[in-house]
């Protein structure tokens, strides 16, 4: 039953190396080789080392999509920051620019009570409190389309002009977030999880390829030896091979 | 326990013969390849490292650039508040100086109105808006012109900061292809070695074959990753893309008309030929290609011509195959696969459509936009239960007038294609507008709300729609939708800016809503040449319709804002010289033979009636007439019968006539300021509606 171009046996002597623990143990008798276990082992490890590169490739693939989704997730982080930045910026601005417009409003509405005091006994000084204070009004109403955010409200739902307007920070915070069509579709805490779920994923796929690789080496073994615990090596490395792989296909799934 | 386990090795003469050294040379072969491809890895590697690099370092330059065009903006806007405030001043002492009763106080008033004078000259000369285009009077989005301007180098930076994460996820996509063929190329060497100890023919053949196999496709694969190398983000067609998206840019979030977007359209279109894979480009491509075919001026918007749709569609698809997958997008496209699908009657299309709004409710959370069109798409399908749940839930999430304005819009071109759904469209309206607006439940059945007139009541800045009722209670709602279709016949769309629920009205009598789309809208506009339609809704039930056209050419917005004033004007006509902030302003036609002014007059505590308010505009024509009119018109003005200016009470309204021409003049006394309106022009023109929309237009402007 052996190979027809065997060739001939060395000069040399090969003595078997001896794996025993017992050196003056029995020598077991070689049992001729079993053509049916051996083909139905390298079918097995043939198939694992396919599936190990398949999986490696998959490994491989994951990780690069993880590392897709770090960038993005920095990506969208950075414009998340940019845009809040911005936003920031932008209320600062309106808020600086209010405290004015209402130093100019509150100018105009205690010179017109200071005006209205002296209607009757004074009434030059009158005119000439209320044409200052109408100044102020003016200039107030000329900074109004300076504002981005929030425009004070001049007259609060009354005719009157309203003497102490007030700014609603996180009205204008929320007002600019709402108005930006990107800032609603960052999502880098998603993105994050995603890549560490990539990562996760890929991990373990490393782990599939490694019992894989065990695999391999039992089954390389189990090819090598003769005596009979090679059932037992093929065994191991058959059930690892399609445990890993089985492993490898539901990992995979899952990622799909 | 006596039973010791040796494991023996095939003897070494086993293993020698010509197959082995065919082997031996294939396994040297698949050590070069390996090498050759472990070159290649460590190569793109870096290659996606660098740009990974490159990205984070662009990332912190955007976020600089950001607050550096904050702070420029901030800058030039704190130099126009200057110069506002310094116009302002001397318009303000001149009126002091001229109501001065002194010499001294004049001459006190005469030297801070110099102060004021030059304060302002140099303000000006160092502001840098006022010699461009972007001053409030000439950007309608002010400031965005401004500040879209100053962050051209943010949106370039953005460009190049995209090109520099698709490089570093390109690269390490190719060195994932290239480790598993490295893998690939180890099982080979693994399999053709182990054939090496199998004395089986066919067993060690099959093993040899796999790994030769496999050695062929590791190296057809290196060979295909080595001839297409992952291309560089720093190239001069990466630079350009992300200059031609700064443009577009810019372009966008300044337009206001077609053309402007036209124009955004040009510069995306430039970016995506430029570098096809440029995810951002192709999106904001396909949101200018809807706007530019659009009619419509609200956020939201539903229609636009079938090439824009195909265009826009094209690139959406695009930029969610690049990766731009978010709610906004899925939602867009759904809508455009629905208006497809309604144009070419395909339910398939809107089956597809709806499948895209699960999506984007997935995706989006609370957004009531997708929950709108999903139950558009039920409607569209004829399952009528689910649409009804579905627009209540919609309503639900829904908070802006603008959504609602939406969801009506879009029932309105689902009726043009599909009018044999009318019932059940109009059924579907009656239950959004109650449900956002309320209705109430113990209303009297008898309770009547009706239209006073057969046409609604333009005006150049304003609509109105009379409307009688009887046996209203307050708790009674009624609301007025308003709805517009072009020249072209783009569509009917709902003006959201002018549709309102009227105030609480009770018992029996009338009720005229007017509402001015020129204070309402942003940016400011008046009202376009085209079809107009009040519906006029009783507790979520539409109870009359009024139409009209309009034919306005007095249709350009005009805000006048220092005075708290603005008008409609002829789009030819341009800002007069000698402009006083705060105190006189006007535009008039090339020759100067028509147009219109404002002034304001500060008036402290007088209490002037009609006719102390007729004296003043007198007083003002003859003072100011022959500086700001062809020619000097009559003293005395004619009051003309039922008085209207700017809704407000105790106005005055003239007429006067000079040689050649005639002007009429309205004004009115607001927080001690004396305000007065007039339009001016030959007497031929007044024999046209011009000049009299000209004058209908003036409307209060507290923006």
């Amino acid at each position: 039953m052996g190979d027809a171009r065997r060739t001939q046996p060395s000069r040399r002597v090969f003595r078997p190396r001896r794996l025993s623990l017992r050196r003056l143990a029995r020598r077991r008798a070689i049992k001729p080789p079993n053509w049916r276990f051996r083909p139905a082992v390298i079918t097995l490890i043939a198939a694992t080392s396919l599936f190990g590169a398949t999986v490696t490739w998959a490994a491989a693939d994951v990780a690069a999509r993880a590392s897709e989704y770090d960038g993005r997730y920095v990506r969208d982080l950075a414009q998340r920051e940019q845009i809040g930045t911005r936003i920031a910026a932008v209320v600062a601005y309106d808020e600086r620019l209010f405290s004015t417009y209402r130093s100019h409003i509150r100018a105009w509405s205690l010179l017109s009570a200071e005006a209205a005091d002296v209607e009757t006994s004074d009434p030059v000084l009158f005119e000439r409190l209320t044409l200052e204070g109408l100044g102020h009004l003016a200039v107030a109403r000329g900074m109004r389309p300076l504002f981005r955010a929030q425009l004070p409200a001049l007259r609060d739902g009354s005719p009157a002009i309203d003497a102490d307007p007030a700014y609603d920070h996180e009205g204008a915070v929320s007002f600019l977030e709402l108005g930006d069509p990107r800032l609603g579709q960052l999502d880098p805490e998603s993105l994050k999880a995603t890549a560490q779920g990539l990562h996760r994923t890929s991990t373990e796929l490393v782990a599939v390829v490694i019992a894989l690789v065990a695999a391999l080496f039992l089954l390389t073994l189990a090819q090598m030896i003769r005596n009979r615990v090679r059932l037992l090596l093929a065994a191991l490395g058959a059930l690892l091979s399609i445990g890993g792989t089985a492993v490898a296909l539901v990992v995979w799934l899952v990622v799909m | 326990m006596t039973d010791v386990v040796t494991l023996e090795i095939l003897d070494e003469d086993e293993l020698r013969d010509s197959f082995s050294r065919r082997v031996a040379l294939l396994i040297a072969v698949a050590t070069l390849v390996a090498a050759w491809v472990a070159y290649q890895h460590a190569a793109v590697t870096t290659q996606s490292s660098r740009a990974a690099a490159t990205a984070h370092a662009l990332a912190v330059d955007v976020l600089g650039a950001t607050l550096r065009s904050e702070q420029a903006a901030a800058l030039e806007l704190d130099r126009l508040q200057a110069q506002i405030q310094q116009e302002v001043n001397a318009a303000n002492l001149l009126q002091q100086w001229a109501a001065a009763t002194d010499d001294a106080t004049a001459a006190e008033l005469d030297a801070r109105l110099r102060v004021s004078e030059a304060l302002a000259g140099e303000v000006a000369d160092a502001t840098h808006i006022a010699a461009r285009d972007d001053t409030p009077e000439q950007d309608p989005l002010f400031p965005a012109r401004l500040v879209a301007r100053l962050s051209h180098g943010v949106f370039e930076g953005e460009a190049l900061e995209d090109a520099a994460i698709h490089e570093s996820a390109e690269a390490g996509s190719r060195a994932a292809t290239l480790a598993g063929v490295l893998a690939i190329l180890a099982v080979s060497v693994y399999l053709m070695g182990l054939s090496l100890t199998i004395q089986q023919t066919t067993a060690r053949r099959a093993l040899a074959a796999i790994g030769a196999g496999l050695v062929i496709l590791a190296s057809g694969w290196a060979i295909a990753a080595a001839l297409a190398p992952v291309p560089s983000a720093e190239t001069d067609r990466v630079r350009e893309a992300a200059r031609a998206y700064a443009d577009g840019q810019v372009a966008y979030q300044t337009a206001v008309d077609r053309a402007d977007y036209d124009e955004a359209v040009g510069h995306f279109s430039r970016a995506v030929e430029v570098r096809a894979d440029f995810a951002a480009a192709h999106d904001a491509l396909a949101a200018a290609a809807f706007a530019a075919g659009s009619p419509q001026h609200s956020s939201l918007l539903s229609i636009s011509t079938p090439e824009a749709v195909e265009l826009s569609t094209r690139h959406l698809q695009q930029a969610i195959d690049l990766g731009l997958r978010n709610a906004l997008n899925v939602n867009n496209l759904g809508w455009h696969t629905l208006l497809i699908g309604l144009e070419s009657d395909s339910a398939a299309h809107v089956r597809q459509s709806l499948a895209l709004f699960d999506e984007a409710i997935d995706l989006g959370e609370e957004d009531p936009i997708p929950r709108y069109n999903r139950a558009l798409a039920l409607t569209a399908l004829g399952r009528l239960p689910e649409a009804r749940a579905a627009y209540l839930g919609a309503v639900t999430a829904s908070t802006y007038s603008d959504e609602l304005a939406g969801a009506l819009t879009d029932l309105e071109i689902l009726v043009r294609y599909r009018p044999d759904l009318a019932p059940k469209v109009q059924e579907m309206k009656d239950l959004i507008v109650g449900a956002f607006w309320g209705t109430n439940p113990e209303a009297d059945p008898m309770a009547a709300v009706w239209a006073l007139d057969d046409v609604a009541q333009l005006f150049p800045a304003e609509v109105q729609a009379g409307i009688g009722y009887e046996g209203l209670v307050p708790a009674d709602t009624v609301a007025i939708i308003w709805y517009f279709n072009d020249l072209a016949q783009s569509g009917w769309h709902v003006l959201p800016e002018i549709s309102v629920r009227a105030p609480t009205l009770e018992g029996d009598n009338t009720h005229y809503e007017l509402t001015s789309l020129l204070e309402n809208s942003v940016p400011a506009r008046c009202l376009e040449q085209g079809d107009y339609r009040a519906e006029i809704y009783l507790n979520g039930r539409m109870v009359d319709r009024i139409d009209d056209s309009a034919t306005f050419t007095t249709n350009v917005p005009t805000t006048f804002r220092e005075m708290a004033i603005a008008a409609c004007r002829q789009s030819e006509w341009g800002q007069v010289d000698g402009v006083l902030g705060g105190a006189l302003d006007g535009y008039s036609s090339p020759g100067g033979d028509r147009g219109l002014y404002v002034m304001s007059l500060q008036a402290p505590g007088r209490d002037l009636g009609p006719e102390g308010i007729a004296a003043a505009v007198d007083a003002f024509i003859e003072a100011f007439g022959s500086a700001l009119l062809p020619a000097l018109p009559d003293p005395l003005g004619a009051p003309v019968d039922d008085p209207y200016f700017l809704q407000w009470d105790d106005v005055a309204v003239l007429d006067y006539w000079y040689d050649g021409g005639q002007l009429r003049a309205g004004a009115a006394v607001r927080d001690d300021v004396l305000v007065i309106g007039l339009v001016f022009g030959s007497s031929r023109w007044w024999e046209t509606d011009e000049p009299y929309d000209a004058f209908e237009s003036f409307v209060a402007y507290d923006h």
